[in-house]
């Protein structure tokens, strides 16, 4: 009988995530280095959606809320930032149990989270730049609007 | 010349090959590290100067271009520009020469950059920064390309050099960090400041620093404000403390023969958070009494002119001194600014100085000494606050500021340029009651900078600014987990700009301050209305709605 994708990877925890750390933080500039901030915190989230990925009673929505934070600013387009579950599943499908039905429907599903995620944190960019110039220009404004 | 410290050419081959971290050692898929490619998008390059600007400023090169273009319309004989400048520079400067020729690439700065630790990027370790021009600079000014041929790691003057050089040496916010970990004491902020220097050469710029200095040669501040808007801004602001405060205050502006000369950067009279820093120290001159007045000529503390050349810092911060001197004042007393306090702590005096028709500092509420700015006549004034607290002479209640759980960010000029940690800590303590230090490698010596310091506070940048901000984020998320802090506190202008950005992406709910601001909520004025709003017009702890008091 064939075991479930889920319990696969739950067994292959640690390879999967390491592998998929690795090449997540290497779509960064220059091939990103493990040493380095920002490829520590991507490895700590990963390890939270992949358990989010194979367990639904886990919260997906506040690691893809980290990071697709960390990916919105990263110096790489958004379709290689959203690309990070596809990965996840070329990695699956290496695995005995294969990527079926269930595990891809499972994987788009949460893609198009980190989509809209990712796009939050865009307008949030956009916002924080709008207020900025507000910020700087207090004093004017403030005159302007008397 | 045999020399029993220099080693043989083979011995020293061995030793580099040996030591030189793998990223030097061409491990990038048979490339070397300089092949990677630099690519220009959206977030990853500051606009550059308007040809407006340049030619305002006699600068090198005016033109419309963008660091996305293909061409940059480099001058004609512009490697010579570079070389001559490279050369004259290493003639002028000694630490420029020292820094190029005695990195051992031991590594230890390589994870030390709040660049590197927010990107990942080789290129942002402090020693492959420096290795970017040290590559040039091998090639084209020492011997040793020639005995050490297929490794030292030279390489000729190219477009795309410059290219390299533009992204990189604008990633380093000439914090200083690296060079706390430097057993050579290589400051990678100096070389930051040399390849600078030489790319204006060449009208390779920033508006964003660029701007500033050209308004600050202007009108004497960064935005350019004109003397009676400055003026007015300040008068607004006396207005907004009398409707919190019920407390009228007097600035004076350009009076001759009074004590003290107060300079601060001009964020502090137009952009927010800074005014209510500004308030701050209206309220505390008021409360003690102080005999000071404003300039509106030397109306900015902050000095752009560092980030671009030392003849326009040294320009720049002139007016200080001229100021000073026209108006007769005994000594100048400095606000809270970053920068600012670098070029007058490390460079004024020799820049601009001696000030000699100017007093040693003393206080003329405590009669304190303050020695250590004898030579430059400039006082911080969180110094001078903390010695008037030390006397008693300022009535405080701290419970004003109850409703702030504060932390503290040492911004990199004033801890690492000046040595400064305690005294704002101490202020800090005596007007707020919750009061928690981030994580110890992240503070004093070793704190983290903003990520928009030395000029790149553009918003067109500003993806980057959040990645080189990453790591200073993170401590205030950790002490934002562990001990609900909302407020992060700073003594600089350009943190007072660029933190709340930086906190509304990674920490949303935690709001900038400046310690001054906090101290002129503490304050217990004489003739003061019943306080229940602090600066900014919020509820104090016990007086908002549905208020949690504990
Ligand atoms: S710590 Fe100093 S000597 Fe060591 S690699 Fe960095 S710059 Fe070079
Ligand atoms: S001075 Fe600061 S920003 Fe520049 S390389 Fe050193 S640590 Fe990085």
């Amino acid at each position: 009988m064939t075991r479930a994708w889920e319990q696969i990877v739950k067994e292959n925890r640690k390879t999967l995530l390491d592998r998929w750390s690795s090449s997540v933080v290497a779509m960064l500039p220059g091939g990103a280095s493990h040493g380095s901030l920002v490829a520590a915190a991507i490895a700590e989230e990963l390890g939270a959606l992949l358990d989010a990925v194979t367990d639904r009673t886990v919260q997906a929505a506040e690691p893809i809320m980290r990071i697709t934070r960390i990916l919105a600013v990263q110096d790489i387009p958004p379709s290689r930032s959203l690309s990070i579950l596809f990965m996840l599943r070329g990695l699956i499908e290496e695995l005995p149990a294969g990527c079926d039905h269930p595990c891809r429907d499972r994987l788009e599903e949460l893609t198009l989270q980190a989509f809209d995620s990712y796009m939050k944190h865009r307008e949030t960019i956009c916002q924080i730049k709008f207020d900025e110039g507000r910020r700087k220009m207090h004093m004017a404004l403030r005159r302007a609007e008397a | 010349m045999s020399n029993k410290y220099a080693l043989k050419p083979d011995e020293l081959k061995k030793e580099f090959e040996q030591k030189k971290p793998r990223l030097l050692k061409g491990e990038f898929g048979g490339k070397d590290w300089w092949d990677l490619p630099v690519e220009f998008r959206d977030g990853n390059w500051c606009f550059p100067a308007k040809p407006e600007v340049l030619d305002e400023l006699h600068f090198a090169n005016p033109r419309k271009w963008a660091a996305t273009d293909k061409d940059w319309q480099l001058p004609a004989g512009w490697e010579k520009t570079i070389r001559d400048g490279m050369k004259d520079r290493l003639k002028r400067f000694r630490s420029f020469k020292v820094f190029m020729d005695s990195c051992v690439r031991c590594g230890a700065c390589a994870d030390k950059c709040h660049f590197f630790l927010g990107t990942g990027d080789p290129k942002n370790m402090p020693v492959l920064r420096a290795e970017l021009v040290r590559s040039v600079y091998r090639n084209d000014f020492t011997g040793l390309a020639k005995i050490l041929k297929d490794f030292s790691g030279s390489r000729t003057l190219t477009q795309d050099v410059i290219k390299e050089w533009h992204m990189y040496f604008h990633q380093c916010t000439e914090c200083r960090r690296c060079s706390v970990f430097c057993p050579m004491g290589i400051d990678t902020a100096e070389i930051t400041m040399m390849v600078r220097e030489l790319l204006n050469l060449i009208g390779v710029n920033n508006n964003w620093i660029l701007a500033p200095v050209a308004n600050c040669n202007r009108t004497g501040n960064h935005l350019g404000i004109e003397p009676h808007t400055f003026e007015q801004n300040i008068m607004s602001l006396v207005d907004d403390i009398e409707d919190v405060t019920g407390v009228k205050v007097n600035p004076t502006f350009n009076r001759k023969g009074a004590e003290i000369l107060f300079i601060t950067p001009s964020g502090d009279v137009f952009a927010d958070p800074g005014v209510y820093t500004m308030m701050g120290y209206l309220l505390l001159f008021h409360h003690i009494g102080l005999d000071y007045t404003i300039s509106t000529y030397a109306s900015e503390g902050g000095n752009f002119g560092m980030f671009t050349s030392n003849e326009m810092m040294k320009k720049i911060n002139a007016k200080m001194y001229h100021e000073a001197k026209r108006l007769g004042v005994k000594w100048i007393l400095g606000g809270e600014c970053g920068h600012m306090w670098r070029v007058v702590h490390q460079y004024m005096n020799t820049m601009n100085g001696p000030a000699d028709f100017l007093k040693e500092p003393v206080s003329p509420i405590t009669g304190t000494k303050f020695t250590n700015a004898k030579t430059t006549k400039m006082v911080h004034i969180a110094e001078f606050t903390a010695d008037l607290i030390k006397h008693g002479k300022l009535k405080l209640d701290p419970t004003r500021n109850d409703h702030l759980r504060t932390t503290f960010h040492d911004s990199c000029n004033v801890a690492r340029g000046m040595g400064m940690f305690e005294e704002p800590r101490y202020v800090l303590n005596k007007v707020c009651n919750v009061f928690h230090e981030m994580p110890e490698n992240t503070i004093k010596e070793q704190t983290f900078c903003c990520g928009s310091g030395s000029g790149l506070n553009a918003e067109e940048f500003m993806d980057t600014r959040m990645r080189g901000g990453f790591p200073r984020a993170s401590a205030v998320a950790h002490v934002r987990e562990k001990h609900k802090v909302d407020s992060l506190v700073t003594i600089c202008a350009i943190d007072r700009a660029s933190l709340p950005a930086l906190m509304r992406y990674w920490n949303p709910g935690v709001t900038v301050y400046g310690l001054h601001e906090l101290v002129g909520n503490a304050l217990i004025m004489q003739g003061e209305k019943k306080r229940t709003e602090d600066l900014r017009e919020n509820p104090m702890a016990g007086f908002g709605e549905g208020d949690d008091d504990e």
